[in-house]
């Protein structure tokens, strides 16, 4: 489709101050009676004048063409945009394709300056590294014209974007103990790989607030005085939740860290590896909206749970008893859920794990420390940092924390600095 | 990740360079102009420049421009909240604006003096004083906004610097005042000088313009595209444009003529005013020929700006409707 | 239509009407006569009540007076103009500025209708100070406004004297500009008790080859002794009507001006001089052409025809160079008699009487001070402080001497002139040259010299009857011109226009009436006419209501542009105050954006609220402190609401806690809070 371009003129920098420049000359020559400064003044004002109609209207067709549209973070994806003209000789003509702010150009450019000759034909190739992840939009193509003097230009907008999906990092861990304490029972021939009540041993340690007394390893106890705990390894098939908080709260920090980014990342590993070990997973996502992936497996649903990450946005306000008490009638008792969230501004989270402790589900929370995002980004940007203001904050996370904690439930504070594979571990080895 | 930003801007430690071979020419022209400017200036005054600051601020500002193409990147305000250089150009037309609001002063007024530099100091300390609070504690950053690069700070400084120097040397300038004793060889030197201080303006301009784009191009697509065409066009273009304002300030002056010679036919009285006879008569013309223009020019331009949104939202919708994507 | 199409075509009709359908309405309807356009006084018009000769008469002086006619082509600066004449038809503001130079220049305001704004009146007093010259001419307008700053006064009452041409409107003044009435300051000297001085100056009496008063060393008693003692009245007056001014020493050179040789005719024209051969001429070019050691024109007197005057009188001793006779009066209580200032007429309306010595002034000069003082005395060369006191000894200056070869270091000064009647500047009155040999006497209807009406006063002493002839039917319908309107005797003699050549001068009635002559010598006796200089004269136009509708609007436009150029009260702040909103749009436009990709991920979102207030701390921490309680207790937030205050402190083992707690008023500065902080994490191991 081609489009005529002869938008509004725009008014340059360079117009508008010639035009104050002869004003202010126009009054100064008059007040000193200095026909040199009224001189100047005329010339300003008909060079401003006579550049308004010496702008230029283009007629242009424009394709574009990328290698990939789905990637993963820190992927590269090359650009070609063809643009022909169609009508006379473009005169002073600007090409952009526009790109999100966190894309990274890499090669060539997706922006130029162009005279083209009438029929004349150019290509942009260019290509671009997407390091956050996100659905991102590549383009609108815009236009600009403007007449040789540059005072007066012209933007057109053609609406022409493509979609390019940037999905969150997947780390390879190797084992990761969150399983179901209530094997599903599936219908047909699907297997447990050790069926029973009973568990196959795994490890002893520490006790921890929440662990059931049958646990207790007695003879441990008797041994060394401690309260150790057996953990068992259920290699059974589980329905596994994934709670992932979206809120805007898990924004604070920078673009390139922040809970949001992070979390997703995590969500992602996750859900990869319990996928590979044929686990069924499901997905909510609650921002301003509530996203829910149903239960699945295979790599179809990690495609599925991928893209919803992708497009998490940062945003909105629900809190999690809300999203709680929506989605236990599809959780499986005692069922492993995972919630990923800084805990930040929800007032109703100990309402909500609570409610998941009294129905006995295996509650794990991942806590993407924002304020240390915060403190960290304010640091790399060298802004000054209310060290009180923040310590009562950490005093109230804390706190907070150590309540949860008292429920029952596994928390684990994530510091920016930490590595994700360590978090993982950090969370089989509770 | 280590690099979360693209550094476009580095942080250059006063870099002094020339700028890109392609521009150099436009930058040699406008130097050139700015020596004929300044030479026309001369011969309509006939030489009398009521002392040394008028051609020492045309100098100074010349030098300015000079300069302006030299240096490069290096950006003071990169390290500094402080707006350095718009302070450096508020501070610039305090200091020598003052001598050309003392003589009017002197002229005008019957106060005395030390009225004048007492209540000067006192207000350009205060306005200083209010731009920079408003900088700090207000989101109205004046001197934000005055704030350039190295290389416009300069450019700005010259023209300043150039204006001021014109101010003070047709303050007042006899050669001027009355336009009736002004022959056509004058009109034309002045009519030189007010061209070639456009071609001044503009050459520096556009070499600093051009100068950003191949560097862009440089930087990100060697080899890609040429800008030659461009740079052509612009010397085209440009030439042929300033031959219609040439024309343009050419028209204005016969219409003054013209103006001045239909008004003994309305009124002998208004034809013999002081007004009529001196820079007045030149200004009521630009009033009169630019005032209805720009306000044609103003509406002509809302109406189309109105047409072109209604087009572009049913363009927009038919796009919307459209089931294959592809080529616009 | 929307709102913003209306206002769009609004505008553009507005536009329209002001741009086409409002000249060309005006044009149409000026030219149709629908609007009559008839100023008076204007330098432009040749109406009766116009001053275009005059202004003609300015213009073309060096073509008269040195130009190629008299040098016959050889004149060095042939075709440089000594005046040049232009209006102001916007407003006296633009004095102010650089645009004209006051020293070479002369603002002319002949009949002031319309009222001065104070910037106005600051501009006049600033371009005075600045040795411009300035001539105020008017009757019974606005002229007192400029007057007052020089502490003069113009009386407002109709002038009478005991001279005039048939009609006691037109009453004849006599001017001087450098008699020996007056002292070489220019201050009348002549009195009952010191009867000196002859009415003319530059005549040489004693046939000593000397003037007389030649040794003037400024007192009148130093009088060239050799005086012909004449016994004059002072009134000029041709009483033996031979042409000249009768004194008993006729024909010495005592009164160049004595109408017949202005210029000497060329060709067979002699027969004029006969009898007046050794009168030497004088040329008004500031030059002593015949060689006395005085300046020709310093010696000139004249005869002025006014209509209807008034009177001016001056708080500070000016150059009189125009006075009415020791009878005339100012008629205040408008009855066109003399009512004597006594008993219930003192007050406003009793007129102002001449008496010897104390003329009523009817063109007088004062030098103004350079710093802006106003008037100088122009006996002691001090300034009078007219304007405003100043602290501090008033500045003296040597004024202008009648005879520049006296004193050469003399300080020129601007100086300011006040004629009380601006009809001589009148075409109708400027060029009425005509001969008068039978000059009226005073109203007398019995002609016996004696008191026939019994009001005390001798009939014809200063008894003035308004009219002494009739007006015509025909002059009454027809009110073309002054002279018209007049009583017939002038209408039906031949009026002729002043011929500066004199060509046409021959059988033709002398002329007599001077106003011409006195009005271009005051010119050039304001700004002399300096080879290869041009002097500006300014006639201030704007005084006068326009009437024409499409000059208004334009003359209003010029005015108000003038007017905020000018005053640096208004023109730079006006100029810097629009500079900077100029600037501040310019700044405030947004450029083109600049489209070269920038990669950013490093943009800070921060929470949008942190406790940074010390308040809101130490609360949060109060909270925290609870919350951690509550938490060692095992407790639900609902049971641990209903516990015991003193439970809850009782936890607490921290002094410091414990009061956090308690003095809910006590709030903790950075450094406590922190401390207090750390108490709160150390709880956890009780």
């Amino acid at each position: 489709m081609t489009k005529r371009e002869s938008g509004v003129n725009m008014w340059t920098k360079k117009a508008a101050s010639i035009v104050s420049m002869s004003v202010i000359t126009i009054l100064l020559g008059l007040a000193t009676r200095n026909l040199l400064l009224i001189m100047i003044a005329i010339a300003g004002l008909v060079y401003t004048t006579v550049s308004v109609f010496a702008n230029t209207s283009t007629r242009l067709t424009a394709d574009r063409e990328m290698s990939q549209e789905k990637i993963f973070e820190d992927g590269t994806v090359k650009v070609e945009l063809r643009i022909l003209n169609q009508g006379g000789k473009t005169g002073f003509l600007e090409v952009r394709d526009k790109l999100p702010r966190t894309i990274q150009l890499k090669d060539g450019t997706n922006y130029t300056y162009l005279n083209l000759n009438p029929k004349g034909a150019t290509r942009l190739k260019y290509s671009i590294k997407c390091p956050l992840k996100g659905v991102y939009h590549i383009g609108p193509i815009t236009l600009r014209t403007h007449d040789p003097l540059n005072m007066f230009y012209k933007e057109k907008t053609v609406a022409f974007e493509s979609n390019l999906t940037v999905f969150p990092q997947v780390r390879d861990i190797k084992e990761l103990y969150i399983k179901s304490k209530q094997p599903k029972m599936y219908p047909g021939e699907m297997k447990v790989k050790m069926p029973g009540p009973g568990s196959e041993f795994f490890a002893i340690r520490d006790y921890m607030p929440g662990d059931p007394f049958r646990d207790i390893n007695w003879k441990a106890y008797a041994s060394t005085g401690k309260l150790l705990v057996n953990e068992h390894e259920r290699l059974s098939v589980s329905d596994i939740t994934i709670l992932f908080d979206s809120r805007t709260a898990s924004r604070y920090g920078m673009d390139s860290d922040n809970a949001n980014l992070y979390g997703a990342r995590a969500a992602a590993t996750l859900a990869n590896f319990f996928l590979k070990r044929r686990d069924s997973i499901q997905m909510v996502v609650y921002s301003d909206k509530v996203l829910t992936i149903k239960k699945g497996t295979g790599q179809k649903q990690l495609f599925e749970l991928l893209t919803a990450l992708a497009g998490a946005e940062p945003k909105g306000d629900i809190p999690l008893s809300g999203i709680v008490e929506v989605a236990i009638p599809y959780m499986p008792r005692q069922s492993p859920v995972i919630v990923i969230t800084n805990l930040e501004e929800d007032d109703s989270m100990r309402k909500a794990v609570s409610m998941m402790m009294m129905l006995e589900f295996d509650v794990t929370i991942i806590s993407p420390n924002s304020i240390e995002f915060e403190i960290m980004a304010k640091q790399k940007k060298g802004e000054k940092i209310n060290a009180a203001a923040y310590d009562i904050l950490r005093l109230e996370r804390e706190i907070m924390m150590q309540e949860l904690r008292g429920y029952g439930v596994k928390v684990i504070d994530w510091k920016p600095a930490t590595p994700l594979t360590q978090i993982l571990m950090e969370a089989r080895n509770y | 990740m280590a690099e979360t930003k693209d550094d476009i801007e580095n942080l250059v430690p006063l870099e002094i360079g020339l700028q890109a071979g392609e521009t150099v020419i436009m930058w040699g022209l406008g130097i050139l102009f700015w020596l004929i400017s300044f030479v026309f200036m001369g011969l309509a005054v006939g030489w009398d420049f009521g002392g040394f600051f008028g051609p020492t601020m045309y100098i100074v500002g010349g030098g300015f421009l000079l300069a302006s193409q030299f240096v490069t990147r290096w950006n003071p305000l990169k390290t500094t909240r402080m707006p350095i250089t718009g302070i450096v150009i508020w501070l610039w037309v305090v200091i020598f604006g003052a001598p050309i609001l003392y003589w009017g002063w002197e002229v005008y007024s019957d106060s005395s003096m030390i009225w004048f530099v007492v209540g000067y100091i006192i207000l350009a300390v205060l306005t200083t004083g209010g731009l920079l609070a408003s900088n700090f504690l207000t989101s109205l950053k004046i001197m934000n906004w005055m704030s350039q690069d190295m290389r416009s700070t300069l450019y700005v400084l010259g023209m300043i610097s150039i204006i001021i120097g014109i101010t003070t040397v047709g303050f007042n300038n006899k050669a001027l005042l009355d336009l009736e004793e002004l022959t056509w060889l004058q009109w034309e030197v002045l009519y030189v000088f007010s061209m070639s201080f456009l071609f001044m303006m503009e050459l520096h301009n556009g070499a600093h313009r051009f100068n950003d784009i191949i560097k862009y191009a440089k930087e990100r697509a060697t080899g890609e595209f040429s800008l030659t065409p461009v740079i052509n066009s612009y010397y085209i273009m440009g030439f042929i444009l300033m031959v219609i304002i040439g024309f343009g300030v050419q028209l204005m002056l016969v219409i003054n003529f013209f103006i001045r010679w239909i008004t003994p036919y309305l009124s002998e009285q208004m034809a013999n005013s002081v007004m009529m006879n001196s820079v007045y008569s030149v200004v009521f013309t630009v009033a009169a020929i630019f005032i209805p223009i720009w306000i044609v020019l103003i509406m002509w331009m809302e109406f189309k700006n109105r047409r072109e949104t209604a087009e572009e939202d049913l363009m927009r919708r038919k796009v919307e409707t459209d089931t294959t994507p592809g080529i616009y | 239509m929307k709102w913003n199409e209306a206002i769009a075509i609004g505008v553009a009709i507005l536009m329209g009407l002001i741009f086409i359908a409002y000249p060309l309405g005006s044009v149409i309807l000026t030219a149709g006569g629908a609007i009559s356009a008839e100023p008076k006084f204007s330098a432009f018009n040749d109406g009766y009540s116009d001053i275009s000769e005059f202004v003609s008469d300015v213009e073309s002086y060096n073509i008269h007076v040195r130009g190629s006619i008299y040098f016959d082509g050889s004149g060095a600066n042939d075709g440089v103009y000594d005046y040049k004449v232009r209006s102001i038809v916007s407003t006296p503001t633009i004095l102010l500025g650089d645009l004209i130079d006051p020293e070479n220049t002369i603002y002319l305001a002949i009949g002031v209708e319309r009222e001065y704004t104070q910037e106005e009146l600051r501009a006049i007093r600033s371009f005075l100070a600045r040795g411009g010259h300035v001539i105020v001419a008017d009757d019974f307008g606005n002229a007192n406004q400029i007057a007052k700053d020089y502490g003069v006064t113009f009386f407002g009452g109709q002038f009478y004297d005991e001279t005039w041409d048939r009609n006691a409107n037109y009453t004849i003044v006599e001017a001087h500009m450098g008699s020996d009435l007056y002292d070489k300051d220019g201050v009348r000297v002549w009195s009952k008790s010191n009867p000196v001085g002859d009415g003319v100056w530059d005549d040489d009496q004693d046939a000593d080859g000397k003037i007389d008063e030649d040794d003037n060393t400024g007192s009148s008693q130093n009088y060239d002794d050799d005086r012909d003692n004449a016994k004059l009245d002072g009134d000029l007056r041709d009483n033996d009507n031979d042409g000249i001014v009768d004194e008993e020493n006729e024909g010495i050179d005592e009164d160049p001006r004595d109408d017949d040789v202005v210029f000497r005719p060329r060709g067979d024209a002699d027969i004029l001089w006969k009898g007046h051969e050794n009168i030497d001429i004088e040329w008004i070019d500031g030059i002593d052409n015949d060689g006395d050691e005085i300046v020709d024109e310093d010696l000139q007197s004249y005869q002025l025809i006014t209509y209807k005057p008034t009177g001016l009188s001056s708080s500070v001793r000016p150059w009189v160079w125009a006075a009415g006779s020791s009878k005339s009066f100012i008629d205040m209580d408008d009855n066109g008699i003399l009512s004597i200032p006594s008993g219930d007429l003192k007050g406003k309306n009793a007129d102002e009487v001449s008496s010897v010595g104390n003329e009523i002034q009817f063109c007088i000069e004062l030098p103004i001070a350079e710093d802006g003082t106003g008037a100088v005395d122009v006996v002691t060369g001090i300034s009078a402080e007219t304007i405003k006191d100043a602290d501090g000894e008033p500045a003296k200056y040597k004024v202008r001497e009648l005879n520049p070869e006296a004193d050469k270091a003399i300080t020129e000064l601007g100086s300011i002139v006040f004629i009380s009647d601006p009809s001589i500047f009148m075409n109708d009155l400027y060029l009425l040259n005509h001969i008068r040999y039978d000059v009226n006497l005073p109203f007398d209807p019995e002609g016996n010299g004696e008191d026939d009406d019994g009001d005390g006063l001798i009939d014809e002493d200063r008894e003035i009857l308004r009219e002494t002839g009739e007006i015509s039917d025909e002059d009454i319908d027809d009110r073309d011109d002054l002279a018209n309107n007049s009583p017939d005797y002038w209408s039906d003699r031949e009026v002729d226009t002043f011929d500066w050549l004199g060509d046409d001068m021959r059988g033709k009635p002398k002329l007599d009436y001077d106003n011409q002559q006195f009005l271009m010598d005051l010119i050039h006796h304001l700004c002399p006419a300096d080879q290869g200089e041009t002097n500006l004269i300014l006639v201030d136009e704007s005084r006068h209501s326009v009437d024409s509708h499409l000059l208004k609007p334009i003359y209003r436009t010029m005015h108000v542009t003038g007017f905020i150029t000018s005053s640096p009260y208004y023109a730079y702040p006006i100029v810097i105050s629009i500079g900077f909103l100029m600037i501040f749009a310019a700044l405030l436009i947004k450029d083109k954006e600049n489209w070269a990709h920038q990669f950013d991920i490093s943009r800070l979102v921060p929470r949008k609220t942190i406790p940074v207030d010390s308040r809101l701390q130490t609360t949060k921490l109060r909270l925290a402190l609870r919350e951690k309680v509550r938490l060692i207790r095992g407790l639900s937030p609902e049971e641990f609401t209903s516990l015991n205050e003193s439970t809850v402190l009782s936890t607490i083992k921290d002094p410091d806690l414990i009061e956090l707690l308690q003095n809910q008023e006590r709030f903790y500065s950075g450094q406590e809070i922190l401390r207090l902080m750390e108490k709160i994490k150390k709880i956890q191991n009780i």
